[in-house]
């Protein structure tokens, strides 16, 4: 009995001095209190939660490989079952975790995706033309090369006009001096006469700097009346940029005038995400505050978490992804079963292209997120609830062991209560001076300014000040009082005892030979004095007999 | 009125019961005054009655005792901790599990 009365004293102490102090220091403000073993079902949930927030933000920072990003996410759930036993530890950080901690998470969350998939959108839109496309125009292409001057491509490259007309031109750098511009228009595999051009690019000089890096842009325009070519050379070594237009006027040709003009509608242009808000418009907090979670019960938090609905959160949460990815499409091109409509035009087969491997990205990424999903659900409703229907029905006896908990409540109360008092000490002069007590008394307080303004007469001073320094005087007197004592006590020495001696000392000094002792007693007296005296005795003095000492009455 | 033997017995293990249900309620108020403690805003209610002793007395008497109160206050709380630490550690029932601590500790 000894033994177990020793056991629970000891494992008293231990909490105690682990768990209050610690907690209070820390400020936590939840129900730390509270039992730890019954919060199961509530504490898998908010586990799961911050698994969730984590594991995505985790791939979000870390992965970008989806296998590894799930494994982690398991193997981090599958963690955090290993250490439920302490879920009184985590319940702080959980709780904070979804009230402000979730919303930050997300928006990282969704800052990511958004500079993801602007990186994916800027590859998907080509640059700007360098010139705009002029009226009755009915054939564009426009070029773009990047990189070394004379690895430039100098093939015909052939645009399609319509009705068997096709237009051929090419660059070529001869003699190593300067860029020439080869166009040529063709019928059915035949130049047709006058419609060929060969012209130097006069405004640049290649000359030695065929090996430069730079960046070519240019356009190609044919209409009924001209051939207009634009074009554009920046080179990155010597940082200089150099434009020109080659201009060739032709003579209309039969067959051509059939063909329609390109409006301007037909060049799609993808908008940057940054155009294009997400809404963010959900409730992504539970609308609830950590003061309103304190001291409730497992019971009564679970009602208010479904009051806001716990699950539609996560639901949210976990679609989260999902919708910013589906948001993040311009309104007017959709994409459906890999196909994406919206884009018109040749121009955009590479786009066609690009975005099919994208939506099949997405679709990956929807995939993990519905096994996650699927996952987390399983987590929260486990098919089989842990020990909470067997066993045996105790009644109210298992309420028993509530008597240790008050008594644990009662000093981590007490304890409390002296720290707040210390901290309320503390913070004490923190409060500014105020006249909240004479709101309802102005008189009152109009008397005390007046006294506290008054001068005294003849001297420039109130009485306020002539208070305060009687107050220091009277505080330092009390000060150095104090200190004296400390330092009687310090060395041992009884003040009233030493005054005594030191006024004992002062007599025998000022009237020895005035009052002599009549009597014995008197003469113990006096040769104690005389041994008290702290110069020690007086040796001539004590080698005198009595009658010497005291006289005829010795 | 008459009880037999059993009534009596249940009665009693009644009373025992209600007595033991009471414990829950009043851990559940303690839990509840802990968290009141622990949120409650005991410098707002002083502030009033502070304030106007500080507006009435002056800052420098306010400052000098509220001063030497605090210094007395932590000197008070360092001897109490001293004295406390000096009981523990000089108390015979603390003896073994210092020994084992020290054991386990190295010491």
């Amino acid at each position: 009995m000894k033994k177990i009365k020793k056991i629970i004293a000891i494992i008293l102490i231990i909490q105690m001095i682990l768990i209050s102090p610690l907690s209070v220091y820390f400020g936590v403000k939840n129900n730390v209190y509270a039992e730890p073993f019954v919060l199961t079902g509530l504490s898998m949930k908010f586990i799961a939660t911050v698994c969730a927030s984590l594991g995505i933000l985790a791939f979000i920072t870390e992965n970008m490989d989806f296998e590894d990003f799930y494994n982690g996410f398991i193997e981090f759930v599958e963690d955090v079952k290993g250490v439920l036993d302490f879920q009184q530890d985590l319940i702080s950080t959980i709780v904070n975790a979804i009230i402000t901690s979730t919303k930050i998470e997300i928006l990282t969350i969704v800052e990511y995706i958004k500079e993801y998939f602007n990186s994916i959108v800027e590859e998907l839109v080509p640059e700007p033309d360098i010139v705009e496309t002029y009226p009755g125009v009915k054939a564009i292409h426009n070029r773009n090369y990047e990189g070394q001057l004379d690895l430039i491509e100098t093939n015909y490259i052939e645009v399609e006009i319509g009705n068997g007309y096709v237009l051929n031109y090419r660059l070529d750098y001869q003699t190593g001096i300067k860029f020439k511009f080869l166009a040529n228009v063709q019928y059915n595999g035949t130049t047709v006469d006058g419609y060929s051009i060969n012209k130097w690019l006069t405004d640049y000089p290649l000359g030695d700097k065929r090996t430069d890096d730079a960046k070519f842009m240019s356009k190609i325009q044919f209409s009924d009346e001209s051939i207009i070519f634009d074009w554009i050379l920046v080179n990155y070594k010597t940082n200089q940029m150099f434009e020109g237009n080659i201009t060739e006027e032709i003579e209309p040709l039969i067959g051509l005038s059939d063909i329609p003009e390109l409006s301007t509608g037909d060049e799609v242009t993808i908008p940057k995400i940054q155009s294009t808000p997400i809404s963010l418009a959900l409730p992504w907090d539970l609308d609830i505050d950590t003061e309103d979670v304190l001291g409730l019960d497992e019971d009564s938090f679970l009602e208010m978490i479904n009051n806001e609905s716990l699950e539609n959160y996560l639901d949210r949460l976990l679609d989260l992804p999902k919708s910013v990815t589906d948001s993040i499409y311009p309104p007017d091109i959709t994409i459906e079963d890999g196909e994406i409509s919206g884009v018109e035009g040749t121009t955009w087969d590479d786009v066609l292209v690009e975005g099919k491997e994208h939506t099949t990205l997405l679709e990956r990424i929807a995939d993990r997120i519905d096994i996650i999903s699927t996952d987390i659900k399983k987590f929260f409703n486990p098919d089989t609830t842990p020990d909470d229907d067997n066993g045996i029905d105790w009644g109210n006896f298992k309420n028993f062991f509530d008597i240790f908990w008050i008594f644990y409540y009662l000093i981590i109360i007490a304890i409390l209560l002296l720290v707040k008092f210390l901290a309320v000490v503390m913070d004490i002069l923190s409060i500014p001076a105020n006249t909240a007590l004479f709101d309802s008394y102005p008189t009152i307080l109009q008397g005390i300014n007046y006294i506290k303004g008054l001068k005294v007469g003849g001297f420039n001073i109130t009485l306020q000040q002539i208070f305060e320094y009687m107050f220091m005087v009277f505080f330092f007197i009390y000060i150095v009082t104090t200190l004296q004592k400390l330092y009687h006590v310090f060395t041992g020495v009884e003040r009233q005892e030493l005054r005594h001696n030191q006024r004992d000392i002062q007599i025998d000094k000022t009237s020895f030979s005035n009052e002599i002792p009549s009597n014995i007693y008197n003469k113990k007296i006096y040769d104690n004095i005389i041994m008290r005296d702290p110069k020690g005795p007086d040796e001539e003095y004590m080698n005198l007999s009595d009658e010497e000492k005291f006289g005829r009455d010795g | 009125m008459t009880f037999n033997f059993l009534d009596l017995f249940n009665m009693f293990l009644n009373a025992i019961g209600d007595i033991i249900a009471n414990f829950s309620l009043v851990r559940a108020q303690l839990e509840l005054a802990l968290a009141n403690i622990n949120t409650f805003d005991f410098t707002g209610i002083i502030t009033p009655y502070v304030g106007t002793i500080r507006y009435v007395c002056g800052e420098l008497i306010f400052n000098v005792t509220i001063r030497t109160i605090q210094i007395a206050i932590f000197i008070g709380i360092a001897k109490a901790g001293y004295q406390l630490v000096h009981m523990l550690t000089s108390s015979a029932l603390i003896e073994k599990p210092m020994k084992i601590l020290k054991n386990f500790i190295g010491l």
